[in-house]
Parts: C-alpha cells; structure tokens; sequence
C-alpha cells in the first residue's frame, strides 16, 4: 500500500499528471477516429519517448491505453463504425438505441460501464500482480517456454478467423523474429550475409508497418464507404441511481469476465467483450432486445473491453507476457528503456511497476470525467475527413521508424511489413498473434535453449515438471478442441 | 486472395529454410541456430498447403452452388488504386530523402500536398487544405522534432 501511496505521489506530479491527461485526450480522440487505432497510436508515440524519463513515458503510453480503449465507444454508438476493434459489440446495441433518439443516454451507459470495468480491473491488478511474480519467479525455462507455447496456441484460437490463420500468422512473427546474432552461439542466423540485418528486425517499424502503414492502406481502399451517422444530444449522459442498481450484476459480472480474459496471455479487449455480451445476453431476462438497443447490451461489452486493459497489464508485470497486443507494444517500450520485463520487475524497477499500477488508476479517472464533460465535442472529432488525417499518419509513421536508429533501413522494414501486414488482413489473418509471436519467440526461444544446456538436450520436462505439464496440456486442448469440435459438427450435419 | 497470401508465404518460408539449412550445429548447446526456424518454417509451409487446398474446394462448391449477393446490399467495392497510389508516393519520399534529393520538410510539403490532390480528385478546396497542411506538416515536423525533442529526421 506504501508504494501505492508513493506512486501516487508520482503520477499527481505536475509531468506525469499533465503526462496522463494528455495521454487520455490523445487516446480517446484517436479511438474515437474510425481506421486510428490504439497500437497504432502507441506504435507512434514510442519514438518520442526515448528522450523521456522512463517512469513519465510508461504513464503516458498507459494513459493512450486507457483513453483508446474508452474512445471507440463514441464511434461505435454515433456512426455504428468502432473507433477500435474492441468496440464491435457496442454497435449491436449502440447504434440502434442512439438511432431511437438517445445517443447521450447510450454513450453514457458505456462511459459508466468503461469507467466501473476499467476499476474493477485495476483491483485485480493491484491484488494479483505482486503475488503473481512471486509465483513466476520460480518457474524454470521449461515452464517459461510451454506457458509462451500456451499463449501462442491461445491467441491463435481466439484470434478472429480461423485457428490455422491465427496460428500461421503466430508462427510467422517468430520466424520473423529471427534474423540476427543468435543470442546463444553470438553467429549471424538468418542474414544473408547482409550487415544491416545482424541487428536483427527491430520492434518499432515492424509494428508500425503492420499496425500503422497496413491500416493506412486499408483505409484508403475503403475511402468511398458511406458511414450512417446519428446526430449527436448530451441527454442522459449520466447514468442515474437506478441505472446503477439495475445494472449492478450486468456490470461486476462483465468487469470480471472482461479482467479474467485480459489475464490470460495475449487475448485482448475484442474477445473480452465478445464473451460479456454473450453472457449478459444468455442470462438476460430480455435476451430478444439484443442488437436492437439493449441497455444490458452496451453496459456489457464497455465494462469487459475496458476491463482488459488492467487485466492485460497483470501478466505483463507479473511475468512479461504481454496481455494483449497493445501490451506487446508496451513490452517493446521497456526494453527501448532497459527495463527488463518479467517476474523480477517488482524488485529490479518496483518505483515503475507502481507507477504503472498507479496511472492505470488515474487514467480511468481521467478518462470518465472527459469522457463525460467533452463527448459532445469528441463527437465532432470522429468526422474528420480521412482524406487529411491518412497522409498526416502516414508522416509520423516514417518518422517513428526512423528515430529509432537514425537509419533508412527501419523505414523500408516498415514498409515491407506495412504491405505484408495489408495482404495479411485482406486475406483474413489476425494480426495480433503475429506481433505476440515477433515478441515472445527471442524469449521462448531463450528459455529452451538454456533448459536444453541444463538437461544435455533432453526435453521432457516440458512434460514431466507439473507446471509445464499443465500449460502442455492446455496448449494441446486448445490445438485439438477446434478440429474436434469442426469434425463433431460435420458428423452430425452428414447424420441428419 | 487466400491462395495468394498463402503462396507469398510459402515462397517467403522457402528462403528461410533454405538460408537456414547451412547453420551450424550446437557446439556449447545441444539444439543448435537451426532447428527453431527450420520447423517453423516446415510448419508454416504445411499450415499454409492446407490454407490453399481448403481455399479450393470452397471456391469449387461456389462454382456449383452460386449465392450471389442482392445488387442493393453489396457493399461499395474497394478502390486498391487509392493504396497503390499512397504507397508509390511513399516509397518515393522515402527514396528522395534517403537519397538527399530533398530535405525532410520540403519531401513531405511535396508529399502530403500531391496525395491529397490526387485522392480528392483534384478539388479546389482539398487542394487548398492539402496546401497548407503540407506546410504545417514539413515546417511544423522539422521544427518539433528538431529543436524540441531533439529526433533527427530523414533526409537531414
């Protein structure tokens, strides 16, 4: 609780206050901005963090965070678009009930719900993180590569489209990982013989390539789409004492489901509110006014997506395992400060962890008072001609890469993977799991190497010691369960 | 376009594989540089065959059992040239800069005026927009970054 106090002390500084309000406003207008996301933002703003005190670069890319994940609510509800992927659900009910002559009464059902998961994930944050790295600090290499494998096979089978997709998309972001010194032999791997790749890929403009560029490129292809627009009234924007209690349960149960599925390694804000809304839904006792405007609806899918973000945030403190894409970002922003994620976080750089745990903390603060004071104006933002904005983009994009090292090379990369990431999403395959795959392969890779070198090559602990065991196990179930279930339904649609 | 993907895969593998087949053996570790990507490579390759073969036989069902789409819920068909375009005038601001034909403020002036231009069609009023966003953009970039959080930009 201590260092809780002290971390607060910290982020209600001057800087990092300024940092985190800053932080929020960007986040909630880029969420807000159909085709900007919340990686990509963070993607972008990394550069100008190198010449950042650490502690205040981290509260800023938590506040951006916070404030993205919050903003596609307002897209989502007033032109049926969701400013960020994790908003899809919100347009069932969003739209509908804004469309019926209620946009402020539905903006302000979701920025209430934002606002109670976003809390209820921070407790478990603040309760579980610390206890968690303990736990962490005593697995070996083998249970750190079969809980990487579990994650990969986890993001791939909850990814959108296929689990073959997901898992192709997993497998190449490792073996794009790859190119470099091996860290093991220190020998070139990968290189052809070409100097500039022997300091491998660098995170930065392969994520903005993929993130940045391949959105830029999306959206343009899709400039002519017409939007379906509602105009925009502050009416019942604050939710009332009965709205409250109506949906007290609606609310917890969603915030829970929102930081369990934030939790596991690598599933990100989209399913967290896929499996709420369906859980309120199933639970409901008006489950027929889903999609047609359900309050239960709205309330659901904005306290699960914003539940993820304290939720993603514990295994990333806890044993660096990045919770969600934006968190491998995050993951990447670190390092680029020579903080080493993992369990011993808590005592290597405990001052950052706490003011991790802390601006989360205000940043949802933050987040509902604007939220709720300036939506009518936020509204505005969301109709800003992508015509102007794209090529804005498209200029930081080349910038960010740059910065990183000064060289020509990391802007090629990014648009290498700019075009890479844009066949990659045209042909339905998830991003996510290839970024969580760039990012976790030097590691897993790492930690079955050395626990190779400790038993002369055998590997059978990954199945033998209990923990690594258990995640085996779970990783299998997760591969199998897909086709099985496939191969059931085939049978039974062949037998009737 | 998921043969096409799946292809492009295939062959970006191929090279892989092949550039890791002659890496050394382990000397103070049993695995080895090699082992890691060459069965990633195997797998992706493998996934990628039953990406291709699926795609088949579904575009054959659609060919003997057509469900086509009512003219007034088709959706507006994407424009590729949009991108083609953006692209192409990315990769020559980037080659004009990395080459040192143009200085970073006057690349993207020149940049962010000609996209908007081309993609409003050439609109008087885009244009003019366009106009002074490329100022602000070139001018403000190198200012900001420069001079305030002290970044070096390309083509400096």
């Amino acid at each position: 609780m201590t260092e809780l106090i002290t971390a607060l002390g910290v982020v209600f500084s001057p800087m990092p206050f300024l940092f985190i309000v800053v932080g929020v406003v960007l986040g909630i207008v880029v969420g807000a901005i159909p085709g900007l996301t919340g990686a990509m933002l963070i993607a972008l703003t990394l550069p100008l963090t190198f010449f950042m005190v650490p502690v205040e670069a981290i509260i800023l890319l938590i506040a951006m965070y916070v404030g993205a994940i919050s903003g596609g609510l307002i897209t989502a509800t007033l032109l049926r678009m969701p400013g960020t992927p994790a908003a899809v659900m919100t347009t069932f009910d969003g739209y509908p009930m804004a469309r019926a002559g209620h946009p402020g009464r539905a903006l302000g059902l979701g920025i209430g719900a934002s606002f109670v998961g976003g809390m209820v994930s921070w407790t478990a944050l603040f309760l579980l993180a610390k206890p968690l790295s303990i736990i962490a600090t005593r697995f070996g290499p083998f249970e750190y590569f079969a809980l990487i494998m579990m994650a990969m096979v986890l993001i791939a089978s909850v990814s959108e489209g296929s689990l073959v997709k997901g898992l192709i998309a997993g497998l190449l972001g490792m073996l794009i990982s790859m190119p470099g010194v091996d860290p093991s032999s220190g020998m070139p791997r990968l290189t052809w013989d070409w100097y500039m790749l022997n300091g491998g890929l660098k995170l930065l403009p392969v994520l903005i390539g993929v993130f940045a560029v391949s959105q830029i490129l999306s959206d343009l292809m899709e400039m002519n789409q017409k939007i379906q627009k509602v105009e925009m009234s502050r009416k019942g924007i604050f939710m009332s004492l009965d709205d409250w209690r109506k949906q007290a349960f609606n609310l917890i149960r969603s915030s829970v489901i929102g930081t369990g599925v934030g939790i596991l390694p690598g599933i990100g804000a989209s399913i967290g509110s896929v499996i709420a809304y369906t859980a309120a839904k199933n639970m409901s006792k008006t489950p027929e006014k889903f999609g047609k405007g359900s309050e239960e609806g709205i309330v659901s899918s904005e306290a699960a997506n914003n539940a993820t973000v304290g939720g993603a945030l514990i295994p990333l403190i806890s044993m660096g395992i990045p919770g969600s894409v934006i968190d491998a970002i995050l993951i990447g922003a670190l390092t680029i400060h020579s903080i080493q994620p993992g369990p011993t976080l808590f005592t290597t750089n405990a001052d950052i962890v706490w003011a991790m745990i802390a601006a989360c903390l205000v940043a949802n603060i933050v987040m509902f008072i604007f939220m709720t004071t300036f939506v009518g104006h936020l509204s505005k933002v969301m109709y800003m001609p992508r015509l102007y904005v794209l090529p804005v983009v498209l200029i930081f994009c080349v910038i960010g890469s740059f910065a990183l090292n000064n060289t020509m090379f990391d802007v090629w990369t990014m648009v290498a993977f700019g075009i890479l990431g844009l066949f990659l999403e045209k042909a339905r395959y998830p991003l996510g799991p290839f970024v969580i795959g760039f990012v976790l392969a030097p590691l897993g890779e790492a930690k079955l190497r050395s626990g190779l070198m400790m038993t002369d090559g055998d590997i059978t602990p990954v199945f033998t010691r209990p923990l690594a065991a258990s995640f085996t196990v779970i990783a299998v179930i997760l591969l199998v369960y897909p086709f099985y279930s496939e191969w059931q339904q085939k049978r039974k649609a062949d037998l009737g | 376009m998921d043969t096409f993907v799946a292809t492009l895969l295939i062959v970006i593998c191929s090279v892989f594989l092949y550039e890791s087949w002659d890496l050394p053996p382990g000397t103070f570790e049993p695995l080895g540089s090699g082992p890691i990507p060459q069965t990633i490579c195997v797998l992706i390759i493998a996934m990628c065959v039953y990406v291709i073969v699926r795609a088949w036989r579904r575009d054959a069902q659609i060919i003997s059992d057509p469900d086509p789409v009512p003219a007034a819920e088709a959706p507006e068909p994407p424009r590729p040239l949009n991108a083609i375009i953006v692209l192409a005038g990315t990769v020559i601001y980037i080659l004009a800069m990395a080459l040192h034909i143009l200085p970073f403020w006057l690349a993207t002036m020149v940049l962010v005026f000609s996209l908007i231009a081309i993609l409003s069609g050439f609109n008087r009023k885009s244009m003019m927009i366009g106009a002074l966003l490329g100022v602000l953009m070139g001018a403000g970039c190198q200012y900001l970054f420069t001079q305030i959080f002290y970044v070096d930009l390309p083509g400096s």
